[in-house]
């Protein structure tokens, strides 16, 4: 039997100046499932986000990830897990600005070993599949809000991660963008990935199997 | 698979993103080539130019009238001999080596002392001498032939006061002894004393009360003086012992001083590469935040980070090295006529590169410590 991708147990974390911003979280998030994170701004999704892609290392608790725990590792060690098993995706698609459009999706299998052509090839691919290949040479600046995200979203799917986090993907799209990129996340859910979504958005939270609100 | 196993960025990839990092700051890029062009063609050219003037007043002080020393027997009693010579000669320092004799009768040209009926003609000294007179720089057979045992050349001087323009005739002393003069010989600085002489060849039984020592370099002197001792039979009479010592301390003043300037300035360079691409670097991580943060949430390690900002740099140094070094090399030439010591550029380049390369750390460590969630609070 296969376990969760993502198991989390007793999390706690706080700033400094925000001490007990999470207390004692559980989360299982399964392969091939879509978990809304929502709560008021300052009740800590994109800290939980952070903690989950590794960014931030909890005060306690533990966090598994494809049965690993991962509160232990080092900060090299995170980074690997980073470039093999977690996509991320950002409220502003945070590409570089100055790269080539699929320069910046392939960038997202770099840190993972693979070739410079490899990961081009596969981030083609992707952009294919999501509408964006006609665009694969045009630097970030030049392309739209909506056909940047979607550049995002390639970006953190060419890996084929396990976990996909997503902090407000849909926050700066018009409803058809927001539309593909929701449908971009569930098609990644689809092949295996647990995704978590922090959002504000009831229509993505409605998009998503099931919601975990935080106070 | 641990996480300790998965496999990270490959080197070509690596050397990808800093070519693509290089291309978009291309302001910044030239700025630090700039800058390290510019501290490698003064480093470069302050230093040839040194080298060059060192070169050529070393190969001054080099030259052979410099290196003599003339050691003198004024009582006679130091028994210096034919032998003496030899063992001289036989050393690795010395160059050249001829033994003196005393200044003999006064010798007039015997032809035209007879046509004067008496001795009214100019006179000059005559000098036994042992050792190859023309085996070394100093003395040139200007006219006529090597003299055998018993035979004499004069120096120019003596010819002109002889009568002897071609170098051939007959000198005779007081006692009317005649010796046979077969060619004139010039004298260069250091032994043209000698040009006032008649120069006769004497056999190995010759008395010797001079000799002079052309010792191969100006550092070789002072050590040959200190072993004379060694090749004097008798140390009862006092030795005269002239020669250019001052001189070899010259040279060796010289060579310190221009080897303690160039490193002043290598030095001096090498901090202030340092510090100016430490300054560059900063400013160049501090502008690029976001990127770097990028890298880091996409899976970048610190250490691919660090190498990013470090590669970079080498790359940027070891343009702008070459770049200097040559328009430096250049200046040098048209300077000083001289090339610049290849091994001084060599030295020079890879000093200043790595010194780029040392001003880029802080600058790698600030950008590979860098709190990523700083940055993706600001996406």
């Amino acid at each position: 039997m296969i376990g969760p991708r993502l198991l989390v147990r007793s999390l706690r974390f706080g700033y400094r100046d925000v001490p007990g911003l999470i207390v004692d979280l559980d989360l299982s998030v399964a392969a091939g499932e879509m978990v809304a994170v929502r709560g008021p701004s300052g009740s800590g999704k994109s800290t939980l986000l952070y903690l989950l892609g590794l960014y931030l290392r909890p005060d306690g608790g533990s966090i598994r990830l494809d049965g690993q725990e991962t509160t232990s590792l080092g900060d090299r060690e995170r980074s690997r897990l980073r470039a093999h098993r977690i996509g991320f995706v950002f409220q502003d698609a945070g590409l570089h600005p100055d790269a080539s459009l699929v320069d910046n999706v392939a960038e997202g299998a770099f840190y993972g070993g693979a070739s410079y052509g490899a990961a081009r090839a596969r981030a083609l691919a992707l952009m294919t599949r999501y509408g964006i290949a006609g665009l694969a040479e045009r630097r970030a600046v030049q392309v739209s809000g909506g056909e940047a995200q979607r550049a995002a979203l390639c970006r953190a799917l060419v890996r084929d991660p396990s976990l996909v986090l997503a902090d407000e993907p849909t926050g700066n799209l018009d409803p058809e963008n927001a539309a593909a990129v929701i449908e971009g996340l569930r098609a990644a859910a689809d092949d295996g990935a647990g995704v978590v979504v922090a959002t504000h958005s009831p229509a993505v939270a409605e998009a998503c199997d099931r919601t975990v609100l935080l106070a | 698979m641990s996480a300790a196993a998965l496999p990270g960025i490959r080197p070509r990839v690596l050397l990808h993103i800093v070519a693509a990092g290089l291309r978009g700051h291309r302001r910044r890029s030239l700025v630090t080539m700039f800058v390290m062009s510019l501290a490698c063609l003064v480093v470069v050219d302050t230093s040839g130019r040194t080298d060059a003037t060192r070169r050529t007043l070393l190969a001054a002080l080099e030259a052979p009238a410099l290196r003599v020393v003339r050691i003198v027997d004024r009582a006679g009693s130091a028994g210096l001999s034919a032998a003496t010579v030899e063992q001289l000669r036989a050393l690795g320092s010395v160059e050249w080596a001829i033994g003196l004799g005393q200044v003999g009768p006064i010798g007039r040209n015997a032809t035209l002392a007879a046509s004067r009926g008496g001795f009214g003609a100019d006179a000059v000294g005559v000098r036994a001498y042992v050792g190859d007179l023309f085996g070394g720089p100093l003395l040139r057979l200007a006219s006529g032939r090597r003299p055998e045992i018993g035979e004499a050349v004069v120096g120019a001087a003596a010819a002109r006061a002889l009568g002897l323009a071609d170098g051939f005739g007959t000198v005779e002393d007081d006692r009317q002894a005649q010796v046979a003069v077969v060619g004139v010989v010039e004298a260069d600085r250091g032994v043209e004393g000698l040009d006032a002489y008649a120069l006769v060849r004497g056999g190995p039984g010759t008395a010797v009360t001079e000799l002079l020592v052309l010792l191969r370099t100006s550092r070789d002197v002072e050590p040959f003086v200190a072993r004379l001792g060694d090749f004097v039979p008798s140390r009862e009479g006092p030795l005269g012992i002239e020669r250019a010592a001052e001189l070899a301390a010259l040279t060796e003043a010289l060579a310190a001083d221009a080897g303690a300037l160039d490193a002043a300035v290598l030095w001096g360079a090498l901090a202030t590469t340092a510090a100016l691409v430490a300054a560059l670097r900063f400013g160049a991580v501090d502008e690029r935040r976001r990127e770097f943060g990028l890298r880091r949430s996409q899976g970048a390690t610190r250490s691919t980070i660090g190498a990013i900002v470090v590669l970079e740099s080498a790359i940027l140094g070891g343009i702008g090295v070459v770049l200097g070094a040559a328009v430096g090399a250049a200046l040098v030439v048209v300077q000083t006529g001289l090339a610049p010591d290849p091994v001084l550029l060599a030295a020079v380049g890879w000093l200043l590169a790595l010194a780029a390369v040392a001003g880029s750390v802080p600058a790698a460590v600030a950008a590979a410590w860098r709190d990523p969630v700083e940055v993706l609070r600001t996406i």
